[in-house]
């Protein structure tokens, strides 16, 4: 069984020229668990990762695997699987091209059949990559990542140009990689899109970091409201006041300034008034990861996170009933996103 | 070793080499067989040849001949060291090269051999090619194409190993231009006119004659034995040249220091 190793970034800092891409950047990644290391383009995800690798040389600072640089890892691609970007030699083909750095790694020939059918791609693995759409080179890039069974897996934007179908099977994969004891992180731009699979969350922006931890516990700090709806709502809205609670009518029930619904349930409970539907506000989540990474698009409501509850509850409607039960469909991905470029 | 096999496979399982190694046996097949059979037509009709024109001795003929596998062909092994290099570039693929094997000096030097080897098989490609051209062009007048001759085998053996020679200085060259574009000009432009002017231009002085001889080209021939301008320049003073053995070390020398500059610069740089 492959040994997950932890991942320590301390004191990171790049500078190229005088663009400072990274700056004093510590964070620890745990086996065992999906880490979403989550950024806007330019935040300096992809040269963490990259001096992660032993590509890029820090300025300053370390980035270790199990406590060691990359560089002095004993087999590396034994240890720890990246995928960085999709790019490959047009010419080869998809099964040359993961022979090329078997060999170069030492590892065995059948592996390679496996890693290709493990990503689904072995009826197309002896054409020529030139051909590939987006993402057939993006399971290729996995089956590269995943060629010595690696027990720490670094994936760039991983999700970027798979169709809805592979977006699902990836999200399985990855959680399956985790359960099994490996460390698991993937980058990504877009909270909503890997928010299903992570189990913690690294939120760097401008090359510093701005938030570690789990991601319920963003949950929790980007969701201190509650839904509560009642087949009466005048008595509803009496019960609510009883208890001393602020809340504001929304278009299927109230907005309440209370993070726990529990609470919410118990004090129309305790005034006899039946509940329909109770459930605490989850749309914050993707606003609260924009506003933690500064002067995002959606930077609209404002500079701390309190003022969001008058945002919520002036664009309190579809949008925030839909994400507040189901969480976005895959297909709901905006297709734009899919083609922009990495960061740096 | 295992490092030299990715790297052997890295070449063998695209198309490049290939296609370069057809377009090398072609072109070096027809020059040796069109200018074999004008010098062995020229041999045996003396009174064809233009007037005043001295032309190369019999004894010459054959040597000439055959080293144009490499004395013209050499610019074959020197593209395919350097797209070697600058493939992995321009494909961004020094990062799963660098990911599988974090020693940059390692797999650089494991490119350097493997494409050593590359440009030793141009050399055996390209010595059937003038051989067999050749020698039959030769032959078909009349002349001896001297296949018997210990000499004649020692000179294919000194210009195959000039070509893996020009194919390591091919790798040299992509790290110091690895701009693919940019390498395949300098290449060109190098090889096919501006070597040529200078040896020439440096030939009409006894000093600039004394450094031309180190030029790579120069150095290749002498290597060889057997140069085309030693003949078409007949009419100039003869180039100096200097030993065999010096040149294939003055060559070698281009090929290490090339290497050695590229590794410093482009090969040790951040991969972006």
């Amino acid at each position: 069984m492959p040994k997950g190793l932890p991942i320590e970034v301390r004191g990171l800092t790049k500078r190229f020229g005088d663009v400072t891409a990274v700056e004093q950047l510590s964070f620890t990644v745990q086996p065992g668990r999906v880490t979403g290391f989550l950024g806007p383009n330019g935040a300096g995800k992809t040269t963490t990762l990259r001096v992660l690798l032993g590509l890029v040389r820090p300025t300053a600072g370390t980035a270790t695997i199990g406590g060691v640089p990359y560089a002095k890892l004993e087999r590396p691609l034994e240890a720890v699987g990246a995928s960085l970007d999709a790019t490959f030699h047009p010419g080869r083909t998809a099964r040359d091209h993961l022979k090329v750095y078997a060999t170069a790694a030492g590892i065995a020939k059948p592996r390679i059949g496996e890693v290709l059918e493990l990503t689904g791609i072995q009826s197309v693995a002896d054409r020529r990559v030139g051909g590939y759409s987006l993402g057939m080179r993006q399971r290729l890039a996995l089956a590269f990542t995943l060629l010595g069974d690696p027990g720490v897996l670094i994936l760039d934007e991983p999700i970027n140009g798979l169709d809805p179908e592979g977006i699902r099977w990836i999200r399985g994969f990855l959680q399956l990689l985790a359960r099994d004891g490996r460390t698991v992180l993937v980058s990504s731009h877009l909270l909503s899109e890997v928010q299903q699979s992570v189990d913690d969350v690294v939120i760097i922006s401008k090359g510093r970091l701005v938030r570690t931890g789990t991601l319920s516990s963003l949950e929790l700090d980007s969701a201190p409201q509650s839904i509560v709806d009642s087949p009466d709502r005048d008595a509803a809205a009496a019960a609510l006041t009883a208890a001393g609670l602020r809340f504001a009518p929304g278009r299927n029930g109230f907005i309440v300034d209370e993070r726990d619904p529990a609470k919410v349930g118990a004090a129309l409970a305790a005034a006899g008034v039946g509940v329909s539907l109770l459930h605490r506000l989850r749309s914050g989540l993707e606003d609260s990861f924009l506003q933690l990474v500064g002067e995002s698009d959606g930077s609209a409501n404002g500079g701390t996170p309190a003022p969001a509850s008058e945002a919520t509850v002036a664009h309190d409607g579809p949008a925030a009933e839909t994400s507040a039960e189901a969480p976005p469909a895959v297909a709901s991905e905006p297709p734009a996103e899919s083609t922009e470029g990495k960061d740096a | 070793m295992r490092t030299i096999g990715a790297e052997f496979l890295k070449v063998t399982t695209t198309r490049m080499w290939w296609v370069l190694a057809i377009v090398l046996v072609l072109y070096v097949a027809a020059l040796a067989g069109g200018l074999g059979a004008f010098f062995g037509w020229y041999s045996t009709n003396p009174d064809g040849a233009p007037a005043g024109q001295p032309m190369p001795s019999t004894d010459a003929l054959a040597p000439l001949v055959y080293g144009f596998a490499t004395t013209v062909g050499y610019v074959f092994p020197v593209l395919l060291g350097a797209l070697a290099v600058t493939g992995e570039f321009r494909h961004r693929l020094l990062t799963p090269t660098f990911l599988a094997n974090p020693h940059r000096a390692g797999v650089l030097w494991a490119k350097f051999g493997v494409l050593f080897v590359f440009g030793a098989l141009f050399g055996v490609f390209g010595y059937v090619a003038t051989l067999g051209a050749g020698g039959g062009a030769l032959a078909g007048f009349g002349v001896d194409p001297v296949f018997d001759d210990v000499d004649t085998w020692l000179l294919v053996a000194r210009g195959i190993l000039a070509m893996a020679i020009w194919a390591a200085i091919g790798v040299g060259l992509g790290t110091v231009v690895p701009n693919q574009v940019a390498a395949i000009v300098i290449v060109i432009a190098f090889t096919q006119f501006l070597e040529p002017i200078l040896r020439f231009v440096a030939a009409l002085n006894d000093i600039t004659a004394q450094i031309a001889q180190y030029l790579p080209g120069a150095a290749s021939d002498a290597l060889v034995g057997a140069s085309f301008y030693a003949v078409s320049g007949s009419g100039m003073p003869t180039p100096v040249s200097l030993e065999w053995w010096q040149g294939g070390l003055v060559l070698a020398g281009y090929a290490v220091l090339f290497t050695l500059i590229g590794y410093a610069t482009s090969w040790r740089r951040d991969v972006t």
